[in-house]
Protein backbone atom coordinates (compact mmCIF):
# COMPACT_ATOMS: atom_id res chain seq x y z
CA UNK A 1 0.00 0.00 0.00
CA UNK A 2 1.36 3.44 -0.91
CA UNK A 3 1.49 6.15 1.72
CA UNK A 4 3.53 8.81 -0.02
CA UNK A 5 3.13 10.85 -3.20
CA UNK A 6 6.11 11.99 -5.30
CA UNK A 7 6.76 15.70 -5.65
CA UNK A 8 6.17 16.62 -9.32
CA UNK A 9 9.31 18.78 -9.31
CA UNK A 10 12.03 16.85 -7.45
CA UNK A 11 10.44 13.40 -7.14
CA UNK A 12 10.96 13.18 -3.38
CA UNK A 13 8.25 11.31 -1.50
CA UNK A 14 5.79 13.56 0.34
CA UNK A 15 4.28 12.10 3.53
CA UNK A 16 0.61 11.71 4.45
CA UNK A 17 0.63 14.73 6.76
CA UNK A 18 0.74 16.98 3.69
CA UNK A 19 -2.29 15.43 1.95
CA UNK A 20 -5.65 17.19 1.55
CA UNK A 21 -4.78 20.36 3.43
CA UNK A 22 -6.77 22.39 0.89
CA UNK A 23 -3.85 24.82 0.61
CA UNK A 24 -0.47 24.98 -1.04
CA UNK A 25 2.19 23.24 1.05
CA UNK A 26 5.96 23.40 0.63
CA UNK A 27 8.00 20.39 -0.49
CA UNK A 28 10.61 19.81 2.24
CA UNK A 29 13.24 18.86 -0.37
CA UNK A 30 12.94 21.40 -3.20
CA UNK A 31 10.70 24.09 -1.73
CA UNK A 32 8.08 23.73 -4.50
CA UNK A 33 4.59 24.89 -3.57
CA UNK A 34 2.13 22.02 -4.00
CA UNK A 35 -1.44 21.07 -3.30
CA UNK A 36 -1.91 17.34 -2.83
CA UNK A 37 -5.43 16.01 -3.15
CA UNK A 38 -5.52 12.33 -2.37
CA UNK A 39 -8.62 10.16 -2.78
CA UNK A 40 -9.56 6.96 -0.89
CA UNK A 41 -8.44 4.77 -3.85
CA UNK A 42 -4.88 5.80 -2.98
CA UNK A 43 -4.98 3.80 0.27
CA UNK A 44 -6.71 0.80 -1.28
CA UNK A 45 -4.38 -2.15 -1.93
CA UNK A 46 -4.08 -3.32 -5.53
CA UNK A 47 -6.64 -6.00 -6.38
CA UNK A 48 -5.13 -9.43 -6.96
CA UNK A 49 -6.32 -11.08 -10.18
CA UNK A 50 -8.18 -14.38 -9.96
CA UNK A 51 -6.84 -17.54 -11.53
CA UNK A 52 -10.09 -19.55 -11.61
CA UNK A 53 -11.08 -22.74 -9.78
CA UNK A 54 -10.52 -26.19 -11.25
CA UNK A 55 -13.52 -28.29 -12.34
CA UNK A 56 -14.15 -30.75 -9.51
CA UNK A 57 -17.28 -32.51 -10.77
CA UNK A 58 -17.73 -33.60 -14.40
CA UNK A 59 -21.23 -32.12 -14.70
CA UNK A 60 -19.92 -28.63 -13.93
CA UNK A 61 -19.63 -26.38 -16.97
CA UNK A 62 -16.08 -25.47 -17.85
CA UNK A 63 -14.40 -22.44 -19.41
CA UNK A 64 -14.29 -22.32 -23.24
CA UNK A 65 -10.61 -21.35 -23.20
CA UNK A 66 -9.53 -23.44 -20.18
CA UNK A 67 -11.53 -26.71 -20.18
CA UNK A 68 -10.00 -27.75 -16.83
CA UNK A 69 -11.34 -24.62 -15.08
CA UNK A 70 -14.81 -23.93 -13.75
CA UNK A 71 -16.99 -21.48 -15.69
CA UNK A 72 -18.28 -18.60 -13.62
CA UNK A 73 -19.95 -16.32 -16.14
CA UNK A 74 -20.92 -16.30 -19.87
CA UNK A 75 -19.45 -13.69 -22.22
CA UNK A 76 -22.17 -11.11 -22.88
CA UNK A 77 -21.10 -10.70 -26.50
CA UNK A 78 -20.57 -14.28 -27.74
CA UNK A 79 -22.12 -16.39 -24.95
CA UNK A 80 -19.03 -18.54 -24.33
CA UNK A 81 -18.56 -19.76 -20.78
CA UNK A 82 -15.63 -18.11 -19.03
CA UNK A 83 -13.58 -18.91 -15.95
CA UNK A 84 -12.54 -16.19 -13.48
CA UNK A 85 -9.22 -15.80 -15.31
CA UNK A 86 -10.81 -15.14 -18.73
CA UNK A 87 -13.64 -12.95 -17.45
CA UNK A 88 -12.91 -9.30 -18.26
CA UNK A 89 -15.33 -6.82 -16.75
CA UNK A 90 -15.70 -3.63 -18.73
CA UNK A 91 -18.38 -1.00 -18.16
CA UNK A 92 -20.36 -3.51 -16.09
CA UNK A 93 -20.28 -6.14 -18.85
CA UNK A 94 -18.52 -9.50 -18.74
CA UNK A 95 -16.55 -10.13 -21.92
CA UNK A 96 -14.08 -12.72 -23.12
CA UNK A 97 -10.61 -11.65 -24.34
CA UNK A 98 -11.50 -12.45 -27.97
CA UNK A 99 -14.60 -10.21 -27.95
CA UNK A 100 -12.60 -7.51 -26.21
CA UNK A 101 -9.92 -7.69 -28.90
CA UNK A 102 -12.42 -7.68 -31.77
CA UNK A 103 -14.38 -4.86 -30.09
CA UNK A 104 -11.24 -2.77 -29.91
CA UNK A 105 -10.28 -3.58 -33.50
CA UNK A 106 -13.75 -2.85 -34.88
CA UNK A 107 -14.12 0.17 -32.57
CA UNK A 108 -17.47 -1.07 -31.27
CA UNK A 109 -16.47 -0.59 -27.63
CA UNK A 110 -16.16 3.15 -27.11
CA UNK A 111 -14.34 2.88 -23.79
CA UNK A 112 -11.43 1.10 -25.51
CA UNK A 113 -11.11 3.61 -28.32
CA UNK A 114 -7.99 5.73 -27.94
CA UNK A 115 -7.91 7.51 -31.31
CA UNK A 116 -10.38 8.72 -33.91
CA UNK A 117 -9.84 10.14 -37.36
CA UNK A 118 -12.04 13.21 -37.79
CA UNK A 119 -13.05 12.73 -41.42
CA UNK A 120 -15.75 15.40 -41.24
CA UNK A 121 -13.15 18.05 -40.31
CA UNK A 122 -10.78 16.82 -43.00
CA UNK A 123 -13.56 17.06 -45.60
CA UNK A 124 -14.47 20.56 -44.42
CA UNK A 125 -10.88 21.81 -44.63
CA UNK A 126 -10.51 20.33 -48.11
CA UNK A 127 -13.77 21.94 -49.20
CA UNK A 128 -12.72 25.37 -47.95
CA UNK A 129 -9.25 25.30 -49.57
CA UNK A 130 -9.55 27.14 -52.92
CA UNK A 131 -7.89 24.56 -55.16
CA UNK A 132 -9.59 22.48 -57.85
CA UNK A 133 -8.28 19.15 -56.62
CA UNK A 134 -9.32 19.81 -52.99
CA UNK A 135 -12.99 20.22 -54.02
CA UNK A 136 -12.91 16.76 -55.60
CA UNK A 137 -11.02 15.40 -52.59
CA UNK A 138 -13.66 16.87 -50.24
CA UNK A 139 -16.42 15.14 -52.24
CA UNK A 140 -14.49 11.85 -52.11
CA UNK A 141 -13.83 12.06 -48.34
CA UNK A 142 -17.43 13.09 -47.60
CA UNK A 143 -18.87 10.26 -49.70
CA UNK A 144 -16.39 7.61 -48.55
CA UNK A 145 -16.60 8.40 -44.82
CA UNK A 146 -20.17 9.67 -44.61
CA UNK A 147 -21.03 7.18 -41.89
CA UNK A 148 -17.65 7.24 -40.12
CA UNK A 149 -17.85 8.06 -36.39
CA UNK A 150 -17.23 11.68 -35.52
CA UNK A 151 -15.54 13.25 -32.50
CA UNK A 152 -16.56 11.83 -29.12
CA UNK A 153 -16.88 15.26 -27.58
CA UNK A 154 -17.63 17.62 -30.50
CA UNK A 155 -19.49 15.64 -33.16
CA UNK A 156 -19.96 18.54 -35.67
CA UNK A 157 -22.47 16.46 -37.65
CA UNK A 158 -23.14 19.41 -39.94
CA UNK A 159 -19.56 19.39 -41.24
CA UNK A 160 -19.96 16.49 -43.69
CA UNK A 161 -23.03 17.86 -45.59
CA UNK A 162 -21.48 21.33 -45.65
CA UNK A 163 -18.21 19.90 -46.99
CA UNK A 164 -20.09 17.99 -49.69
CA UNK A 165 -22.00 21.09 -50.80
CA UNK A 166 -18.92 23.35 -50.75
CA UNK A 167 -16.78 20.74 -52.50
CA UNK A 168 -19.41 20.34 -55.24
CA UNK A 169 -19.79 24.10 -55.64
CA UNK A 170 -16.02 24.56 -55.79
CA UNK A 171 -15.68 21.85 -58.44
CA UNK A 172 -18.57 23.27 -60.49
CA UNK A 173 -17.09 26.78 -60.40
CA UNK A 174 -13.70 25.49 -61.57
CA UNK A 175 -15.30 23.41 -64.35
CA UNK A 176 -17.27 26.47 -65.54
CA UNK A 177 -14.14 28.66 -65.42
CA UNK A 178 -12.12 26.09 -67.39
CA UNK A 179 -14.89 25.67 -70.03
CA UNK A 180 -15.17 29.46 -70.36
CA UNK A 181 -11.39 29.78 -70.70
CA UNK A 182 -11.25 27.08 -73.39
CA UNK A 183 -14.12 28.64 -75.39
CA UNK A 184 -12.61 32.11 -75.28
CA UNK B 1 -21.85 -4.88 -28.08
CA UNK B 2 -21.86 -1.39 -29.58
CA UNK B 3 -22.20 1.26 -26.89
CA UNK B 4 -23.81 4.64 -27.40
CA UNK B 5 -21.30 7.47 -27.02
CA UNK B 6 -21.63 8.83 -23.47
CA UNK B 7 -22.36 12.54 -23.01
CA UNK B 8 -19.44 14.65 -21.86
CA UNK B 9 -19.27 18.05 -20.22
CA UNK B 10 -16.27 20.22 -20.95
CA UNK B 11 -14.09 21.40 -18.11
CA UNK B 12 -12.46 24.82 -18.37
CA UNK B 13 -8.93 25.17 -19.63
CA UNK B 14 -7.08 24.43 -22.85
CA UNK B 15 -3.42 23.60 -23.10
CA UNK B 16 -0.90 22.24 -25.56
CA UNK B 17 1.47 19.32 -25.55
CA UNK B 18 4.30 21.38 -27.01
CA UNK B 19 6.63 19.72 -29.50
CA UNK B 20 9.36 22.22 -28.53
CA UNK B 21 9.68 24.18 -25.25
CA UNK B 22 7.58 27.37 -25.09
CA UNK B 23 10.68 29.60 -24.86
CA UNK B 24 11.92 28.04 -28.12
CA UNK B 25 8.55 28.85 -29.69
CA UNK B 26 9.07 32.52 -28.81
CA UNK B 27 12.50 32.48 -30.49
CA UNK B 28 11.16 30.57 -33.50
CA UNK B 29 8.41 33.18 -33.91
CA UNK B 30 11.05 35.69 -35.04
CA UNK B 31 12.24 33.23 -37.70
CA UNK B 32 9.01 31.61 -38.88
CA UNK B 33 6.34 34.12 -37.91
CA UNK B 34 2.83 32.71 -37.64
CA UNK B 35 4.00 29.30 -38.92
CA UNK B 36 5.50 28.71 -35.49
CA UNK B 37 2.02 27.48 -34.55
CA UNK B 38 2.86 24.28 -36.49
CA UNK B 39 5.18 23.39 -33.61
CA UNK B 40 2.59 24.01 -30.94
CA UNK B 41 1.62 20.35 -30.72
CA UNK B 42 -1.67 18.79 -29.77
CA UNK B 43 -4.38 20.79 -28.05
CA UNK B 44 -5.60 19.17 -24.86
CA UNK B 45 -8.85 19.53 -22.95
CA UNK B 46 -10.55 17.74 -20.10
CA UNK B 47 -14.11 16.44 -20.35
CA UNK B 48 -16.25 15.18 -17.53
CA UNK B 49 -18.00 11.90 -18.36
CA UNK B 50 -20.55 9.85 -16.43
CA UNK B 51 -17.99 7.26 -15.29
CA UNK B 52 -14.65 8.70 -16.22
CA UNK B 53 -12.62 11.81 -16.81
CA UNK B 54 -11.64 12.11 -20.46
CA UNK B 55 -8.42 13.75 -21.59
CA UNK B 56 -8.76 14.71 -25.26
CA UNK B 57 -5.78 15.65 -27.38
CA UNK B 58 -6.40 16.85 -30.90
CA UNK B 59 -4.22 17.89 -33.80
CA UNK B 60 -7.19 19.04 -35.88
CA UNK B 61 -7.65 15.85 -37.88
CA UNK B 62 -7.39 13.20 -35.18
CA UNK B 63 -8.44 12.94 -31.58
CA UNK B 64 -6.57 10.94 -28.96
CA UNK B 65 -8.36 9.84 -25.82
CA UNK B 66 -7.24 8.91 -22.32
CA UNK B 67 -9.87 7.80 -19.84
CA UNK B 68 -9.51 7.90 -16.08
CA UNK B 69 -12.24 6.02 -14.26
CA UNK B 70 -13.37 7.85 -11.15
CA UNK B 71 -12.78 4.74 -9.08
CA UNK B 72 -9.12 4.62 -10.21
CA UNK B 73 -8.10 8.25 -9.60
CA UNK B 74 -5.80 8.27 -6.58
CA UNK B 75 -4.30 11.73 -6.40
CA UNK B 76 -4.44 15.14 -8.04
CA UNK B 77 -1.36 17.30 -7.60
CA UNK B 78 -1.18 21.02 -8.30
CA UNK B 79 2.30 22.58 -8.32
CA UNK B 80 2.64 26.34 -8.48
CA UNK B 81 5.18 27.37 -11.13
CA UNK B 82 7.12 30.65 -11.48
CA UNK B 83 6.33 31.13 -15.20
CA UNK B 84 3.44 33.52 -14.57
CA UNK B 85 5.58 35.71 -12.34
CA UNK B 86 8.44 35.69 -14.87
CA UNK B 87 6.07 36.79 -17.64
CA UNK B 88 4.74 39.54 -15.39
CA UNK B 89 8.25 40.84 -14.71
CA UNK B 90 9.13 40.70 -18.43
CA UNK B 91 5.95 42.49 -19.51
CA UNK B 92 6.30 45.09 -16.76
CA UNK B 93 9.90 45.82 -17.82
CA UNK B 94 8.99 46.14 -21.51
CA UNK B 95 5.94 48.31 -20.73
CA UNK B 96 7.94 50.57 -18.39
CA UNK B 97 10.79 50.98 -20.90
CA UNK B 98 8.42 51.73 -23.80
CA UNK B 99 6.42 54.25 -21.79
CA UNK B 100 9.64 55.86 -20.58
CA UNK B 101 10.92 56.24 -24.17
CA UNK B 102 7.49 57.48 -25.26
CA UNK B 103 7.74 60.29 -22.73
CA UNK B 104 11.40 61.07 -23.46
CA UNK B 105 11.26 61.00 -27.26
CA UNK B 106 10.65 64.37 -28.92
CA UNK B 107 8.69 63.08 -31.91
CA UNK B 108 4.94 63.02 -31.03
CA UNK B 109 4.15 60.26 -33.60
CA UNK B 110 7.02 58.06 -32.42
CA UNK B 111 6.06 58.77 -28.82
CA UNK B 112 2.46 57.80 -29.56
CA UNK B 113 3.49 54.53 -31.22
CA UNK B 114 5.84 53.62 -28.37
CA UNK B 115 3.23 54.61 -25.80
CA UNK B 116 0.60 52.54 -27.59
CA UNK B 117 2.80 49.43 -27.65
CA UNK B 118 3.72 50.09 -24.00
CA UNK B 119 0.05 50.37 -23.07
CA UNK B 120 -0.68 47.11 -24.94
CA UNK B 121 2.08 45.40 -22.93
CA UNK B 122 0.57 46.90 -19.79
CA UNK B 123 -2.82 45.45 -20.77
CA UNK B 124 -1.25 42.01 -21.30
CA UNK B 125 0.42 42.38 -17.88
CA UNK B 126 -2.92 43.20 -16.29
CA UNK B 127 -4.63 40.19 -17.93
CA UNK B 128 -1.79 37.86 -16.90
CA UNK B 129 -1.82 39.19 -13.33
CA UNK B 130 -5.60 38.83 -13.06
CA UNK B 131 -5.47 35.22 -14.24
CA UNK B 132 -3.37 34.40 -11.18
CA UNK B 133 -0.32 32.20 -10.62
CA UNK B 134 0.56 29.46 -13.10
CA UNK B 135 0.74 25.80 -12.21
CA UNK B 136 1.53 22.30 -13.38
CA UNK B 137 -1.05 19.59 -12.71
CA UNK B 138 -0.65 15.85 -12.52
CA UNK B 139 -3.18 13.09 -12.07
CA UNK B 140 -2.19 9.78 -10.46
CA UNK B 141 -3.79 6.37 -10.77
CA UNK B 142 -2.43 3.07 -9.48
CA UNK B 143 -0.50 2.47 -12.70
CA UNK B 144 0.36 5.87 -14.13
CA UNK B 145 0.82 9.57 -13.56
CA UNK B 146 -0.39 11.88 -16.33
CA UNK B 147 0.31 15.58 -16.80
CA UNK B 148 -2.71 17.77 -17.48
CA UNK B 149 -1.49 20.58 -19.76
CA UNK B 150 -4.94 22.14 -19.96
CA UNK B 151 -4.75 23.28 -16.34
CA UNK B 152 -2.24 26.10 -16.39
CA UNK B 153 -3.49 28.33 -13.56
CA UNK B 154 -3.88 27.52 -9.87
CA UNK B 155 -7.37 29.05 -9.71
CA UNK B 156 -8.50 27.10 -12.77
CA UNK B 157 -7.00 23.87 -11.45
CA UNK B 158 -8.82 24.28 -8.12
CA UNK B 159 -12.03 25.03 -9.96
CA UNK B 160 -11.65 21.85 -12.05
CA UNK B 161 -10.71 19.87 -8.93
CA UNK B 162 -13.94 21.10 -7.35
CA UNK B 163 -15.86 19.73 -10.34
CA UNK B 164 -14.20 16.31 -10.48
CA UNK B 165 -14.24 15.77 -6.71
CA UNK B 166 -18.03 15.03 -6.41
CA UNK B 167 -18.11 12.16 -8.96
CA UNK B 168 -14.89 10.70 -7.50
CA UNK B 169 -16.30 10.87 -3.98
CA UNK B 170 -19.57 9.39 -5.18
CA UNK B 171 -17.66 6.31 -6.34
CA UNK B 172 -14.86 6.11 -3.77
CA UNK B 173 -16.39 7.74 -0.71
CA UNK B 174 -15.48 11.01 0.93
CA UNK B 175 -11.88 11.69 1.89
CA UNK B 176 -12.56 14.89 3.85
CA UNK B 177 -10.50 18.04 3.96
CA UNK B 178 -8.60 17.20 7.14
CA UNK B 179 -5.00 16.10 6.47
CA UNK B 180 -5.09 12.42 5.59
CA UNK B 181 -2.51 10.38 7.39
CA UNK B 182 -1.65 7.04 5.81
CA UNK B 183 -1.60 3.89 7.89
CA UNK B 184 2.19 3.80 8.18
CA UNK B 185 2.48 7.52 8.80
CA UNK B 186 0.01 7.20 11.69
CA UNK B 187 1.88 4.31 13.17
CA UNK B 188 4.46 5.34 15.79
CA UNK B 189 8.06 4.97 14.77
CA UNK B 190 9.25 1.70 16.35
CA UNK B 191 12.84 2.93 16.59
CA UNK B 192 11.82 6.00 18.58
CA UNK B 193 9.45 3.96 20.74
CA UNK B 194 12.17 1.60 21.84
CA UNK B 195 13.43 2.76 25.24
CA UNK B 196 17.11 3.56 25.26
CA UNK B 197 19.61 2.24 27.79
CA UNK B 198 18.95 3.78 31.19
CA UNK B 199 21.79 5.52 32.87
CA UNK B 200 22.32 4.02 36.25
Amino acid sequence: MRTTVPCTKCGSQLPGELFNTGNLITCPQCGARLQLEVFPAFFKPLEVGQTGDRVMVEVESSCFYHPQKKAVVPCEACGRFLCALCDVELDGKHLCPACLESGKKKKTIHSLEDMRMLYNRQALVLAVLPLFITGLAAIYVAARYWKAPTSLVRPMRWAMPVALVLGTLQTLVFVIVIIAAVRS
Amino acid sequence: MANAAPPYRRLSGTGYHYLVPPWALVLLFFVMGIFVLLFRGRRTQLWLGPEHLLLVETDGYREYYKRFNYRDIQAFIIRKTPQGKAVNVLLATIAALLIFFAIVVADPVGGGVLGGIGAFCGLLLLINALRGPTCHCRLHTAVQGVDLPSLTRVRLARNVLGKIRPPIEQVQGRAGFEPLVGPTAARPDPVRETPGPTAS
